[in-house]
């Protein structure tokens, strides 16, 4: 938990450091703040390990079919990923960019969700087949 | 992770000593000076990020099996 409490100091430290770059030099307040980003999505990517490790023994336990986990697994890192550096584009000022990289998202998800109800649909009709 | 809060501390550095350098060589009426000051301090910080944000995606494909 102490990277926590180091994450939480840098991020706020890294708040006052961009608004005294902000008066004068605001690229470089940007690349601040992206960078700040990277290093506490560096941390939220370590605590989450043991979290997708135990979705991965449930759903041995649960012996699911097809690599649902995996695609919902990707899913939650395009959907982080994109509302991460959606928020540093607009904070940047450049709120279109960000607009387009969350519809990206959004897009790359649902091309991810497809095979999902494809098996979904195949399931259903398999069970009103043999109703 | 003290490394990373090193690298806060150097961008928000050096964009203090860009930022000076850019007052004073405009007070001069060095204009061209001082947007090379800034272009080159914001390749050299974009240039300190650029690892750290492709270890970020590296990172973060890993954790999500990409």
């Amino acid at each position: 938990m102490e990277d926590f409490w180091k994450g939480t100091a840098a991020v706020l430290l890294a708040v006052i450091l961009a608004l005294v770059l902000d008066r004068q030099q605001k690229d470089l307040s940007a690349l601040l703040t992206t960078a700040v980003c990277a290093l506490v999505g560096a941390i939220l990517v370590s605590y989450l390990e043991p979290v997708v490790d135990l979705l991965y023994e449930l759903e041995a336990a649960g012996d699911v079919r097809d690599n649902f986990l995996g695609s919902l697994l990707k899913a939650a890192g395009i959907g982080l990923t994109a509302e991460l550096a959606g928020q540093i584009c607009a904070d940047a000022g450049k709120a279109s960019l960000g607009k387009a990289l969350q519809m990206l998202g959004s897009a790359a998800i649902l091309s991810l969700s497809v095979p999902v109800f494809r098996s979904m649909f195949a399931m259903i009709q398999q069970i009103l087949g043999g109703l | 992770m003290s490394m990373e809060i090193d690298l806060i501390f150097k961008i928000a550095a050096i964009g203090i000593i860009v930022s000076i350098l850019n007052q004073v060589l405009s007070r001069s009426g060095r204009e061209e000076q001082a947007t090379m000051t800034s272009l080159a301090g914001l390749v050299v910080v974009l240039m300190m990020l650029a690892q750290k944000i492709a270890d970020l995606f590296d990172l973060v494909k890993t954790l999500f099996q990409f």
